[in-house]
């Protein structure tokens, strides 16, 4: 490499770790906030959190109600993504393979639904549900979430199944497959890293949603964790050290699961290119 | 589920004829065709149902009620008087709402214009060759997973007029900077749009470091044999290649940016006053607040519109790229 080109790579670097640094700090705050001591806070200007302070992560994990609010997102997470994917995977294979009509008009459909915002659904799902007698069920929430998570999903499906060679179910449907077994055996599992990919994005939208769980539930033991930390805000002098430990809590599997599926990503992107 | 035909069964001189050994045993040969079977449908139908009924359907109610007088009464007994247009004209006449709308151009208006400028940044950055790539930019990308809620938290924590860090480091530069951030109207409204700003910034990166990477390296090869210097080539090679790709980020970013709801309640609550007041959190209001889903309704439907307006056009971009990739 030329002195040119080893000095440009010096200054990109340099330049990538200066903003990237930048942009992660809320969330490097948001660690070193959690590890300090309620009365060092105050403190605000130093910037490591020395000795590292953990009591406020021990007196999240003793409130049993955080455990609840946890567990309850988890439950809404997995749901919906199960939900979804039951949904959306036939849904995208037949708009990306089948031979039937009304294709254009249904991706048109999905693709204006997944532009729509989920505030403006709240109220005539709120009332729906109501009128049902449904509000305070935790499938109302899980259903909810599902009419966001499913157009995308189906949306974002479509062009891994479009990408697979059409011998292969050829052959699934010449060895006797249905079309339904076709999918199931035999392209499901080669769009593996699509399906991860786009499971693990619905994942975080069911883990953290807020509007759906705010609008549709009043009962406090069917919260998830984001309206737990929404109401312990709002109480009178809040403790910032715990707030921000519980917030790491919340923030765990989420950066859990995309650093999970940016790994399936790449490989996945990888894999279209080389079929190509 | 197990059942699979052997594959000698398979003649192929019965696949050219379109006919083709089923599954039952291999005893049963029915046609094969690519012609179109009614159970191909029901691969569709679950997902169109489940959409129908849950989301089409609210989305007429709410235009049905935005021309009725709606109360919490009338959803029981199902007596909603059709009122005509008295809803929208109390949502127009209210200068909260004007307000509201206002608030909402600027908010998406500045959002969108720095999420850009910075995604289009780091893009640019990104598309070099460097040491530590995939881990700066897997980092960059945490800010678009992080749940809102987080998000909204620890924003809120650093702009605390007192102990927050970003009035610490402006106090270090000069004692009179710092600013009561999220208890005067101007400093609210400019911390959610610097929170919403950071929060779209690997959005934009992502998709136009996707567009950056399709340009083919034989155009830059090409400008450079020419003798173009690297200014020149994003100027007049880099700039021009990436508007298809910057026009449908921009549209999709206003989309996302006017439906932005949770930071606004998390970091602001719309105040001070009604300074952080968004339309979709005057909807909220209005319908949660203050049970008022008949107004709440005809400002539902007024967004739509407008969102319609730029959902159109991202749509006619997508339709206009994807043709040109298939060129």
């Amino acid at each position: 490499m030329s002195r040119m080109g080893v000095t440009r790579e010096l200054v990109t670097t340099g330049l990538a770790l200066v903003l990237t640094s930048l942009m992660v700090f809320p969330i490097y705050w948001l660690i070193v906030t959690s590890l300090r001591a309620p009365a060092d806070l105050e403190l605000s200007n130093s910037v490591l959190p020395l000795p590292p302070y953990f009591e406020g992560y021990a007196d999240i994990l003793q409130q049993p109600e955080m455990l609840r609010y946890l567990m309850n997102s988890v439950i809404y997470g997995v749901a919906a993504t199960a939900l979804t994917a039951v949904l959306a995977i036939p849904a995208a294979y037949a708009l990306a393979r089948l031979p039937i009509r009304f294709k254009t008009s249904s991706l048109f459909f999905f693709l204006v639904l997944q532009t729509f915002p989920a505030i403006m659904l709240a109220t005539p799902l709120f009332v729906m549900f109501s009128r049902l007698g449904l509000v305070n069920y935790r499938i109302t929430v899980i259903i909810a979430i599902t009419t966001k998570t499913l157009p995308m999903a189906i949306v974002m499906l479509r062009p891994y199944f479009q990408g697979l060679p059409r011998d292969l179910e050829d052959a699934a449907t010449v060895d006797g497959c249905s079309r339904l077994g076709a999918l199931w055996r035999i392209i499901l599992p080669l769009c593996l890293p699509g399906v991860v990919t786009v499971a693990a994005f619905n994942f975080l939208s069911g883990w953290g949603d807020m509007i759906f769980s705010l609008t549709l539930l009043t009962d406090d033991t069917l919260r998830p964790i984001s309206l737990g930390l929404y109401r312990y805000m709002g109480q009178y002098g809040i403790d910032w050290n715990q707030l921000m430990a519980a917030s790491v809590i919340a923030a765990v599997p989420a950066v859990a699961v995309f650093f999970f599926a940016q790994r399936y990503l790449v490989s996945g992107l990888t894999a279209g290119s080389v079929n190509e | 589920m197990t059942m699979t035909a052997p594959r000698a069964l398979a003649d192929t001189d019965a696949l050219t004829a379109g006919k083709a050994v089923r599954a039952k045993a291999g005893r049963r040969v029915t046609r094969r065709t690519t012609n179109v079977r009614w159970t191909d449908y029901l691969f569709l139908l679950p997902a169109v149902v489940f959409l129908l009924a849950f989301a089409a359907y609210p989305i007429i109610t709410t235009i049905v009620y935005s021309f009725r007088k709606v109360t919490v009464l009338g959803l029981m007994t199902g007596k909603l008087p059709f009122v005509g247009l008295a809803n929208y004209q109390q949502v127009l006449a209210d200068p909260l709402f004007l307000h509201s709308v206002v608030i909402a151009l600027i908010f998406t208006a500045a959002s969108v214009s720095f999420q850009f400028i910075f995604g289009f940044a780091f893009a640019l950055l990104f598309n070099n060759r460097f040491p530590f790539r995939g881990l700066l930019r897997g980092l960059v990308m945490l800010a678009w997973v992080m749940p809102l809620i987080v998000v909204g938290t620890v924003f809120k924590w650093m702009f605390q007029s007192g102990t927050g860090i970003i009035n610490a480091a402006l106090a270090s530069i000069d004692p009179s900077l710092p600013v009561a951030w999220l208890e005067q109207p101007r400093s609210a409204l400019l911390a959610v749009i610097i929170t919403n700003i950071w929060l779209g910034i690997p959005f934009n990166m992502a998709m136009l470091l996707a567009g950056l990477q399709g340009i083919s390296p034989s155009v830059y090869e090409a400008a450079r044999v020419d003798g173009a210097s690297t200014w020149q080539r994003l100027r007049y090679v880099t700039l021009p290649l990436m508007r298809g790709p910057s026009l449908i980020v921009i549209t999709l970013s206003i989309i996302l940016t006017l439906n932005v709801f949770e930071i606004i309640l998390i970091i602001t609550g719309g105040g001070p006053g009604q300074a952080t007041t968004v339309s979709t959190f005057y909807a909220y209001q209005q319908a949660f607040q203050f049970f008022k889903v008949g107004p709440a309704s005809a400002v539902t439907v007024l967004s739509f519109c407008l969102l319609a307006l730029v959902s159109a056009v991202y749509l006619r971009l997508l339709y206009l790229s994807e043709r040109g990739t298939h060129r």
